[in-house]
């Protein structure tokens, strides 16, 4: 299934939309192109209530004529809440669902699967990768790969960021890079390094701008990158996004301002 | 009984549990209050929590805490009631830690629950 969705990616000819979600503390990323959409994670701020993830839901427009793919970047709550509240006619519109084969064993978790099964929707998990390279490094592998759309895999680890699905996305306009919670040494050494994209990049930073290794400026300035957008919320605990990660960002972006959803809306690209 | 680590900053966590079969018993172990069998969700928010450096707790680990050890929290059951016109999708359950010894949370820690498909 994910085979034949890269391919009708790769065979559409217009404008994709990119939309980096304003979620709260949290990630829902979308990739659309005609009556396909692919949610790159359906989360949403954990402490949100009902009404406000019913909002998401609602604004997420998902009509009857949609054809949707749900890919999880790894099994934080942050990561799918939302999909807690999608009704039984907007479920029906989910043709796939795919996220990392390690799936802790608690009870939210199984209230998704139970909803996916209710559902008729199978859960398609991805597993680990081989490691390609005889040492300890946790490597992020190609999985399934067009021209336009790469979906990358963590070999084996026990850290539940760093157990997950990679997004890059390329045009002949721009490249998209949608992280997760990964790390910026991963992403850079084992994507962005190797690819080389030839047209500038839109990044949407790891780990709502918070600890995700070591984000290094001089890697990444190697890179023409057009827009960084953190998906946060300001009123959180965990000190996201980090002083240090923003100001690297800045540093890169030169003469434009990083943007970022903490209520101010969606963010929304035509690649 | 048996905790997973959701998410934790500072003083502060969310955990889940394995099923709500754990919970009931755990909850009604600890004397929390009425328990609502339809309610599905399962997330404690832990506030105040002290713990000895480098032995807290970490995302993604799973605990096996004893009760003893909440003897020291305040459980507060009205924050996200399910019977609020709009409650959380996800968290049932707030405890803050009233004890003033620093917690070893890391000597609880089991094995991963999880499955690999």
């Amino acid at each position: 299934m994910i085979h034949r969705l890269i391919k009708k990616l790769d065979a559409f000819k217009d404008s994709i939309e990119v939309i980096v979600r304003d979620v709260g503390h949290g990630n829902w990323n979308e990739i659309r192109f005609g009556a396909t959409r692919i949610f790159f994670d359906i989360g949403a701020q954990k402490d949100w209530r009902k009404s406000k993830i019913q909002e998401l839901v609602e604004a997420a427009d998902i009509k009857k004529s949609d054809n949707i793919y749900i890919f999880v970047s790894h099994w934080d709550v942050d990561h799918y809440h939302a999909i807690l509240k999608l009704s039984d006619s907007e479920l029906k519109q989910i043709k796939g669902f795919f996220a990392p084969n390690r799936i802790p064993k608690t009870n939210t978790a199984k209230r998704v699967k139970d909803l996916l099964k209710i559902a008729g929707i199978s859960l398609d998990t991805i597993p680990f990768t081989s490691k390609r390279c005889i040492d300890k490094k946790i490597e992020l592998n190609l999985v399934y790969g067009g021209r336009s759309l790469k979906i990358y895999r963590s070999s084996q680890t026990y850290s539940r960021n760093l157990d997950s699905l990679v997004f890059y996305l390329e045009t002949n306009k721009n490249c998209v890079l949608l992280t997760g919670d990964q790390k910026y040494e991963k992403l850079h050494d084992y994507v962005i390094s190797l690819i080389s994209p030839k047209v500038p990049m839109i990044l949407v930073l790891p780990h709502h701008g918070g600890d995700a290794g070591n984000f290094n400026r001089t890697h990444w300035s190697a890179h023409s990158i057009e827009e960084i957008i953190i998906s946060y919320y300001k009123s959180n605990s965990y000190g996201h996004p980090s002083d240090a990660n923003w100001q690297i960002a800045e540093n890169l972006l030169i003469s434009k301002p990083i943007l970022y959803t903490n209520d101010t809306g969606d963010k929304s690209f035509f690649i | 009984m048996f905790f997973y680590c959701e998410a934790k900053s500072n003083k502060s966590a969310v955990l889940d549990v394995h099923n709500l079969d754990d919970l009931k018993q755990w909850w009604e172990n600890l004397d929390i209050g009425l328990w609502t069998s339809t309610d599905q969700r399962s997330l404690i928010e832990i506030n105040k929590l002290k713990t000895v450096k480098y032995r807290g707790l970490r995302e993604g680990l799973w605990y096996d805490i004893p009760d003893s050890i909440w003897r020291d929290f305040s459980f507060d059951t009205m924050k996200f009631s399910y019977d609020q016109k709009d409650p959380s999708l996800l968290f049932r359950l707030s405890a803050t830690y009233n004890g003033i010894e620093e917690l070893d949370l890391a000597s609880y820690r089991i094995k991963n629950l999880e499955e690999r498909n």
